[in-house]
């Protein structure tokens, strides 16, 4: 079983926390320094709340839908998670970073999302990791798309300099790890023999290097890495959307570029370390953002807390609801374990060695099901045995699913041309005007394969060559057929396909 | 075995060579403990109809891709015994001038006929290899009829097949028990002598200090998808994962020195006759002759037939060739296998899951003597009755005269239209005392290590000319031997 992770260190804990106050105290002094308290409080109270503060909020909440949603897309192929448990989990992370120091809510969404689906710690805290990395490289994009747009000072390109390096070295890991699994673990044991140690600390080393490729394998898919992508950029534009929205109620023009860049450079901000909640810097770099518009320096300021208390309260409270209604003890979130797999793991197999990781696998992408399906019908003899409808159906099934998974155990790099064969073969059919595939006739669907199986193209025959072959080998030593393809007259002559196209 | 105790030693595979590795070491009171990626399928689920024998017995449920100027397919078995649950089990003694080849070219010590003769007599033993002990089926006949016809050589081979019922469920598992798979002549004696076997466990890695290797990284994969990682410690291990996953595993671990470089198989071209008379090929043992006239280049055989295997030979030329499908009961399959002179390589991939990644590419001697082959065969064949052959190259549908046969003896068939499979791989990781081309030494201990070794078919230095099984258990029992002197 995975080693239960460790509360960090009460000394180490409070030091932390004291340092995050104290940044906290620095930027509540520079954000306030330059601002009368009278002419805060009269633009405070100015502040036309409705609608836009309340559209805000809703911006942001169903932005941590979106993030719940990409939860899942990452997790999905490991593990089941229900769309509300993902988005729970990552409420519970942002409610708790609003009320524990040091970003803790981000070991206690690990620690959850390891308790919900059975991944392990290291998995979870994996997951967690890319999020941020993704996070981290769109509000850099949208930084540098605002504020090509509008005048910024140095010092916030310097900002986003800064944050691109390290999110560039990040992003490489993460991508080293997704494209080449093999180099994380391998990394890991040669640095272990180098240390010249053994035992527990080279299981541990390779395993968390293993967990950390599991719990990446989804991103090996492409169409699962775009959606994933896609998801990250929808998650800062609604965020953007909730810094637009309460432009309006301060009488500033509804700038999307202003929003972005309001939105981007607080995020950026909010990466030192200070209080839980953020509390200071948060306030420091969305003034400031928004003083680039010209905006006095109290009108931005009321602005940033109007703009926190929208982050801060709709989110903390669905943290604490998630809390009381599930149980989980924050002062126990990082040392969650996955307690539904203690109880199975009494009913496995005794292991034989020492376990250091348990997991789930993705399995490998199959191509569809009803495309195969639509491919195999017509490369098939039926005309040479007797088949009622169920048993054709039944047959047809067997043979797909046999062909399909044929497909799917080639090796990844054979694997993907034949992927990009079948995505081709169906996209030109669709561009030259004929649909979708699968729902053509079967004699259109057969002159069609035909063509492209026994064409003057090589890699359409190759492909079509190994489908054929797989198929009548399913197709003809199915109990269903087998014994049934016998010629009724020995001598005669058989019969003849229609073929279309070069024989 | 308690979590966390220490195995003595850890084999890796179950086929021939890890079965008579691990029975060996058993046998002599050594702490064994086998490693199978495969699963362990019950007798019981033997025998059922193709793709469902594939998919349970098969690695990657059929046939492993390689790549190379002709792609081939290689067929391996990946369950508890490996290959030889899906072999047709015909057994052949290394020719005493490729053990010499061996000698001189890759200074393999101890490899003399006379000094491996107690070990086939006891892999022979074991595995009850003998003679067909009844009349001939037709299709066996039928071949009998053309070698003699041709005046050529050939004889009966013998199988670990004893008693053999003729079910022809070699290809699918044996259902009666007949054929002495590993999971059957030797894995269950190594566990009677103590030997542990797991199966649906993949060695990931081999953990290494130093020269010596401190254990194994595995993946066991339960039923209910959840997967564990184990390490597993122990004093040796022994690696005899066949001759594309054992490189693999050694090239991932950091253990390059001559390991995968060296990759050889012996391509195989499949043919399918029709004759006048009713053979029911499908419903009896394969052909169990062999010429060797044309030894050690060229070997011509029979191969398993079914309706389904007839149908993948046919749809190389499908739209000609269809209407055979229906004449299956007066049909026989039959094969060139070549000795196989290209190069090829293991790699285990970087992209992915730690696939192997083979290629091979075929020599202009290989394909010669397939083309040779291919005449030899028809002539034989049209000359033993049959009216029409239908060799696996696109646009070749049928050779109906010996006239338009012979012509390959000179012209040299279409590489790319050949539809081309493999059951012999080898030389991967090839034995010897000479450091310039050898991965391991004359007794498997991997050069730079001390507790290192490799046992299977990958350690066969060159291509035997012949049916493998019967050399990889015989030099796996040497082997294993020479360590227990040693131990």
């Amino acid at each position: 079983m995975t080693p239960t992770p460790q509360a960090p260190k009460s000394g180490r804990g409070l030091k932390w926390t004291a340092v995050g106050i104290l940044v906290s105290l620095l930027f509540l002094w520079l954000s306030t320094s330059r601002v009368q308290w009278g002419e805060l409080r009269t633009v405070v109270a100015n502040v036309h709340w409705w609608p836009w503060i309340p559209l805000a909020m809703l911006a942001y909440l169903v932005g941590h839908v979106v993030r719940g949603w990409r939860c899942k897309l990452i997790v999905g192929d490991l593990a089941p998670i229900s769309l509300t448990a993902a988005t729970n989990v990552v409420v519970l992370g942002y409610g708790a970073n609003n009320i524990l120091p040091a970003r803790l809510g981000e070991l206690a969404r690990a620690g959850m999302l390891a308790q919900r689906t059975g991944l392990s710690y290291v998995q979870c805290l994996t997951v967690t990791f890319l999020e941020r990395i993704l996070d981290a490289m769109v509000i850099l994009v949208l930084f540098v798309l605002a504020a090509s747009r509008r005048e910024v000072p140095g010092w916030m390109r310097d900002v986003a300099d800064v944050a691109a390096v390290v999110v560039s070295g990040a992003a490489l890991v993460v991508a080293a790890a997704v494209l080449l699994p093999s180099l994380l673990p391998r990394a890991a044991t040669h640095l272990a023999a180098r240390l010249q140690r053994q035992g527990r600390f080279v299981g541990k080393l390779v395993s968390a290097a293993y967990d950390v490729v599991q719990a990446l394998a989804p991103l090996r898919k492409p169409s699962r890495a775009v959606g994933v992508l896609t998801l990250s950029v929808l998650v800062w534009t609604f965020e953007a959307g909730l810094f637009l929205a309460v432009l309006p109620a301060f009488e500033l023009a509804a700038s999307p570029a202003l929003a972005t860049l309001a939105m981007s450079l607080t995020n950026l901000g909010i990466l030192a370390p200070s209080s839980p909640g953020f509390i200071g810097p948060f306030h420091f770099f969305c003034a400031k953002a928004v003083e680039t518009s010209g905006v006095a320096p109290a009108i931005a300021l009321s602005y940033a807390i109007a703009v926190h208390a929208a982050f801060f309260f709709p989110i903390t409270i669905w943290a604490i609801g998630v809390i009381v209604a599930q149980g989980v003890q924050l002062s126990k979130a990082i040392s969650l374990t996955r307690s539904a797999r203690v109880a199975r793991l009494s009913e496995l197999q005794p292991a034989a060695g020492q376990v250091i990781a348990q997991y789930r696998v993705a399995q490998p992408s199959r191509p569809s099901d009803r495309f195969v399906t639509a491919a195999v019908e017509p490369m098939l003899p039926w005309h040479l045995v007797a088949l009622s409808e169920s048993e054709r159906a039944t047959l047809l099934a067997a043979v797909s699913e046999f062909v399909a998974g044929s497909v799917a155990a080639l090796p990844k790099h054979l694997r993907w041309k034949a992927r990009v064969g079948l995505w081709g073969f169906t996209l030109i059919f669709a561009l030259t005007g004929g649909g979708r595939f699968h729902r053509q006739p079967l004699e259109r669907r057969t002159r069609l394969v035909e063509r492209w199986a026994f064409g003057r193209l090589s890699l359409p025959r190759q492909l079509f060559r190994m489908l054929r072959g797989t198929a009548l080998l399913a197709f003809c030593d199915h109990p269903l057929v087998a014994g049934k393809l016998v010629r009724a007259e020995p001598g005669a002559p058989g019969k003849r396909l229609t073929v279309v196209g070069p024989a | 075995m308690t979590a966390g105790e220490r195995s003595q030693v850890i084999v890796v595979g179950s086929g021939a060579g890890g079965a008579t590795t691990a029975l060996t070491l058993a046998e002599a009171g050594v702490a064994v403990t086998v490693l199978e990626e495969g699963p362990r399928v019950p007798a019981g689920d033997y025998g059922a109809e193709s793709a469902t024998a594939m998919q349970r017995l098969y690695r990657r449920g059929g046939m492993t891709p390689i790549t190379g100027k002709v792609p081939l397919g290689f067929v391996e078995g990946r369950c508890v015994g490996g290959s030889t649950e899906i072999n047709s089990g015909f057994w052949h003694r290394t020719p005493p001038e490729v053990l010499l080849r061996w000698k001189v070219q890759y200074g393999v010590d101890g490899i003399s006929p006379a000094e491996l003769e107690p070990h086939f007599a006891w892999a022979e033993a074991e595995t009850r290899v003998s003679l067909w002990e009844r009349e001939w089926p037709r299709s066996t006949k039928i071949f009998a009829r053309g070698i003699e016809a041709m005046g050529w050589s050939g004889n009966e081979v013998p199988r670990t097949a004893h008693r053999c019922q003729g079910t022809n469920a070699c290809a699918r598992g044996c259902p009666t028990g007949a054929k002495q798979g590993m999971s059957r002549a030797m894995i269950p004696k190594a566990e009677a002598a103590g030997a542990r076997v797991i199966p649906n466990c993949t060695v990931r890695m081999l953990l290494t200090r130093k020269s010596r290797v401190v254990g194994v990284l595995a993946e066991l994969r339960h039923e209910d998808g959840v997967r564990e990682l184990l390490r597993l410690e122990a004093d040796h291990v022994f690696v005899c994962g066949g001759p594309t996953e054992t490189p693999a595993l050694l090239r991932r671990s950091g253990i390059r020195r001559h390991v995968g470089n060296q990759f050889r198989i012996h391509p195989m071209l499949k043919v399918a006759a029709l004759f006048d008379e009713v053979i029911d090929a499908q419903d009896s043992v394969l052909p169990l002759l062999q010429v060797k006239e044309f030894w050690p280049e060229i070997s011509l055989g029979g191969a398993f037939f079914s309706p389904g295997h007839l149908a993948m030979v046919l749809s190389d030329n499908w739209p000609s060739t269809h209407r055979y499908l229906e004449d299956h009961r007066r049909m026989a399959a039959f094969y060139v296998a070549v000795k196989g002179t290209g190069r090829g390589w293991v790699r285990p991939s970087a992209v992915g899951s730690g696939e192997s990644m083979l290629r091979y590419d075929l020599s202009s001697e290989d394909l010669r003597h397939l083309s040779q082959g291919l005449a030899r065969l028809s002539t034989l064949l049209l000359a033993g009755g049959a009216k029409v052959v239908i060799p696996g190259v696109t646009g070749l549908a049928a050779i109906e005269t010996p006239e338009e046969a012979i012509r390959w003896l000179d012209e040299l068939l279409p590489a790319k239209a050949l539809s081309l499979t493999t059951v012999h791989a080898f030389s991967s990781c090839p034995m010897g005392q000479r450091g310039d081309r050898c991965a391991v030494d004359s007794y498997g201990r991997v050069h730079g290590y001390d507790n290192l070794f490799v046992n299977d078919a990958s350690l066969l230095p060159d291509s035997p000319g012949v049916n493998p099984q019967g050399s990889v258990m015989a030099v796996a029992h040497r082997n294993a031997q020479h360590f227990l002197s040693r131990l």
